[in-house]
């Protein structure tokens, strides 16, 4: 049977279940699924399947698995390491009408979801009990739930209050012969909601999540601080963290970041500043109080240039608006914009910023930098124009050299964008052969046939199940670890 | 030596508490393991050597950190490894990230070592296991050891960054890092974290540091002991709703003789709060209304006591029945919703002293062996509660009562779904295909892959 055949099949199998919108065949209904945020990777799928609940997925991925047709889970695409991207074509199954809050358990502070449920709605449900979802990508009004899971999405206010997978109670998945499981921290033996949180779809479907809801704060307080550069700034977030003071978020935008939010929405940062420190602090209110006065005490010792602070609810989110939009407002500069998530230990950000902007320099790039300061991840933001072949040599080289630079510093390749296709070939400046085969062990564990998600996490290496299913060959040669690196 | 800093108020949980069992967990542990052949490994590598000559010699073999488990669970999963691996020489801190308030340790590093260490730099591990002078690090992170603080502190689980392990093919791997944010290939680190030796045996272990609070203070306020189960849990989870954020909150239960706890009949609600000095001030008069008690406060050398005893609360109180009664008491875990583990606490505090975490969703007790299918009984009675056994009599199963002990082992340490099980084993024979790791409390485990 040709793979044509096969999706045909699929389509007279599934089409009663999902009904006609909800397989998809045409090529301009599956072209939009051709990639994710990332868009320097593009596979188009040959079918995209959208099922409303966990029996329909269920169903999906038993007649995918029978047929032979490899599968690619997608939640609103706003990944931004080609994980959603399917590199093997065959079937994406897009959970986007999926998208019921199931239940809020308020005395329980937890919330039972669809996970093609958007971030943000969670938050909004939950508001009326004064309770919120704390993971907050910066995509949060658009990116589901599901792909907060399978990217253990972070977010600035994460520093404090952690990763998706701090909030993840329980998790309904989709397994690889359409077999549902559901993976609880109440249940004995291995954590396997901790292992499946952060696999890129490449261990199961999720379906269905219990999460943990966190008490809104008494009091907020959003401070900005601009500095003479990020050296300073990148000072004041050590000590304050020394200090022993737990902002809930500690972000920086060096000058060119805050001269691009500017221009795109006006903020209200100031420009002429060489970089700009958002710090939010949180909590009971005289507690807020006294690490205010602690924080501004740091900020000027530091050399900050002024302190703001937002005066109410307005001013706060006009304030964030410029660090949650900073992407977006770099996109509109250049046809193309390629965005790194290096984790370096916090200690080295003011060295590790300084080679940064080095590095772009040398390969003649316009780099901007947004970054959460607070957990040392970085986010250099490189502008390019994609149909440009040289610059696009120039934007890989660089960003090779920038993923080293973390790396030798004790730094690690990805803080909360995830591996996707993007880092896939660089994890040995990580991990060694053994590292690298204890985690091909634990995938053939949960997708033996190699059908989840093909060609993602993992170098691809002879004899794996994936190298059978058609992925594609790796990208770059022999990839050695680097001196330095902490593994 | 405790962990010294300038302010004694504001030691988190005190290093050293009087040991309310003496001796017995080494005791316990020394009879139980007295015939089996001890591996003295010095470094990682001979960890690996050690793991493969005995899956090459179709041998199993078991790690031990500190021992202050083995006296709780051999029992519970019969049949004893053929030889033990003793983690003590593998001692020490790699290298302490002062300004990134990180830490890479060896695994048979104890929690209390790992403090002294870095006390002169007020800073320490947020996580409270019992026993902190004998446990290592590696026992604490094998068997997932909850703790006793709140979120995100409260599990070893979101405190190891990364870390190192042998495997029994004599292979040594990393997972994870060394930054406190990483989604850099699979979490390996958690899928470790709490398998109990199973998977690999784990050699060090990078790990995520607070800053040692400026004070710290302990209010108890004392429950009406009337009340019904439903309204006990209401009772305080409002009377939380209006806490803030405690660091710690325990139930504390009637008849333990837990040292530092004010005396009296019912059940008491103890608050710590921490941090700068305005966290730990935070009025609680508003608290006493709703719980309907004056706020006691107890202080310094008690307050240490009174947590001391609340962290060791699981494997040192059955241990004290056993002794003083002569019968057999089992500790038991309860986990589930906050309310629901409230009220099986107040359920169980019929049968013994029972202990709950409600911003944990944890309940514990310790319990007289013909007590327990009544307290499972209660415990069904709450959706959503799963119980397990956490700490056996080392003379269980009497000669005689094994069918009644694999019962028992099949109802307190809980299965999950045919699903995840049928996953868990494929991980094992994955990462341990000789089989040279015994399943511990997994029994599951042991079933041949579907």
């Amino acid at each position: 049977m040709t793979s044509e055949d096969r999706i045909e099949s699929l389509a007279r199998d599934l089409r009663p279940l999902l009904g006609d919108d909800g397989f998809l065949l045409r090529p301009e209904q599956v072209l939009p699924y051709e990639c994710d945020g990332s868009t320097a990777f593009r596979s188009a799928p040959e079918a995209v399947a959208l099922p409303r609940s966990t029996g329909e997925t269920a169903a999906v991925v038993r007649a995918a698995a029978a047929a032979g047709v490899p599968f690619t889970a997608r939640g609103a695409g706003t990944g931004l390491s080609g994980g959603a991207t399917p590199l093997s074509g065959g079937v994406v199954v897009s959970l986007t009408r999926m998208n019921r809050i199931l239940e809020i358990v308020p005395e329980e502070r937890l919330a039972r979801c669809q996970t093609g449920v958007v971030n943000l709605e969670i938050s909004r449900a939950a508001a009326p009990h004064g309770l919120f979802f704390a993971p907050d990508p910066s995509s949060q009004s658009a990116c589901t739930l599901g792909g907060n899971i399978a990217e253990n999405s972070g977010g600035p206010h994460c520093f404090k209050l952690g990763s998706a997978t701090a909030h993840l109670l329980s998790v309904t998945v989709v397994l690889d012969d359409g077999e549902v499981v559901e993976l609880s921290d109440r249940d004995g033996g291995y954590d396997l909601a901790g292992l499946f949180t952060g696999s890129e779809g490449t261990l199961g479907i999720a379906t269905e999540a219990t999460v943990r809801l966190l008490p809104l704060p008494e009091r907020v307080e959003t401070l900005l601080a601009p500095f003479a550069g990020l050296v300073p700034g990148c000072e004041a977030v050590s000590r304050i963290v020394a200090a022993g003071i737990v902002p809930v978020a500690m972000e920086m935008l060096d000058r060119a970041a805050v001269r691009v939010v500017e221009e795109g929405l006006g903020a209200g940062y100031p420009e002429d500043a060489g970089a700009v420190l958002l710090l939010e602090l949180d909590g009971a209110a005289e507690v807020v109080e006294r690490q205010r006065l602690e924080v501004e005490g740091i900020l000027r010792d530091c050399g900050a240039l002024e302190i703001r602070a937002a005066k109410d609810a307005a001013e706060r989110e006009q304030l964030w608006r410029g660090r949650k939009a900073a992407f977006g407002a770099m996109g509109r500069i250049s046809t193309d914009l390629y965005v790194q998530d290096g984790v370096v230990p916090r200690s080295r950000l003011p060295e590790v910023i300084a080679e940064v902007e080095r590095i772009g320099r040398r390969h003649r790039l316009r780099v901007a930098n947004v970054f959460h300061a607070g957990d040392g991840n970085l986010h250099p933001c490189i502008s390019y124009d994609g149909r440009d072949a040289d610059e696009k040599e120039r934007v890989l080289a660089a960003s090779r050299e920038l993923l080293e630079l973390a790396v030798r510093v004790g730094g690690v390749l990805s803080g909360e964008h995830g591996v996707g296709i993007e880092k896939r070939d660089l994890l040995p400046l990580v991990f060694s052969e053994d590292d690298l085969e204890a985690m091909h062990r634990v995938r053939r564990a949960w997708d033996p046939e190699g059908r989840l998600n093909p060609g993602k996490i993992l170098p691809l290496t002879v004899g794996c199940g994936e190298a059978a299913s058609g992925a594609p060959a790796p990208g770059p040669g022999k990839v050695a670890a680097i001196p330095g690196a902490w593994i | 030596m405790p962990v010294a800093t300038p302010d004694s108020s504001g030691v988190p949980i005190p290093d050293r508490t009087p040991d309310p069992i003496g001796n017995a967990t080494a005791e316990a542990a020394a009879t139980t393991t007295a015939d089996i052949e001890t591996l003295r490994p010095t470094n990682e590598a001979e960890v690996a050597e050690a793991l493969a000559d005995t899956a090459r010699a179709g041998r199993t073999v078991a790690a031990r950190g500190g021992a202050t488990r083995a006296a709780d669970l051999p029992n519970a999963a019969p049949g004893p490894p053929d030889a033990l691996l003793d983690l003590s020489a593998l001692a020490g801190v790699i290298t302490h990230w002062r300004e990134d308030l990180t830490v890479e340790v060896r695994a048979g590093t104890t929690v209390g070592a790992l403090n002294r260490v870095l006390a002169p730099h007020r800073q320490f591990l947020p996580l409270d296991p019992p026993f902190p002078d004998r446990a290592t690090l590696g026992g604490v992170v094998a068997v997932g050891e909850p703790g006793i603080r709140r979120p995100p502190g409260a599990r070893a689980r979101d405190l190891v960054l990364g870390l190192g392990a042998a495997l029994s093919d004599g292979t040594t791997i990393r997972s994870g890092g060394r930054v406190v944010k990483n989604v850099t290939g699979y979490e390996l680190t958690k899928l470790f974290t709490g398998s109990f030796g199973t998977l690999g045996v784990i050699t060090r272990m990078a790990l995520r540091l607070a800053a040692l609070p400026e004070a710290a203070r302990t209010w108890v306020f004392a429950l009406p002991a009337e009340d019904p189960a439903e309204r006990f849990a209401a009772r305080i989870l409002e009377g939380l709703a209006l806490a803030g954020q405690p660091e710690a909150a325990a139930l504390l239960p009637p008849g333990t003789g837990l040292a530092g706890m004010p005396d009296g009949g019912g059940f008491r609600l103890a608050l710590r709060f921490e941090g700068l000095r305005e966290e730990a001030d935070r009025p609680v008069s508003h608290l006493a209304e709703v719980l309907g008690s004056p706020p006691e406060e107890v202080r310094g050398g008690a307050a240490e006591q009174l947590w001391g005893g609340v962290r060791d609360f699981l494997p040192a109180v059955p241990r004290r029945k056993r002794t003083e009664s002569g019968e057999d008491w089992f500790g038991v875990a309860a986990r589930g919703g906050r309310a629901a583990t409230l009220r099986t606490a107040s359920r169980w505090a019929e049968f013994g002293p029972a202990l709950a975490f409600p911003d944990l969703n944890r309940a514990l007790a310790a319990l007289p062996g013909a007590a327990l299918p009544n307290a499972l009984e209660a415990a069904s009675r709450e959706p959503g509660v799963v119980v397990s056994l956490d700490s056996v009599p080392a003379s269980w199963p009497r000669p005689g009562t094994e069918p009644e002990a694999e019962k028992a082992r099949q109802v307190f340490f809980p299965e999950p779904p045919a699903p995840a099980r049928a996953l868990m084993r494929r991980l094992r024979q994955g990462l341990d295909p000789a089989g040279a790791l015994p399943p511990g409390p997994f029994r599951w485990l042991r079933e041949p892959p579907a």
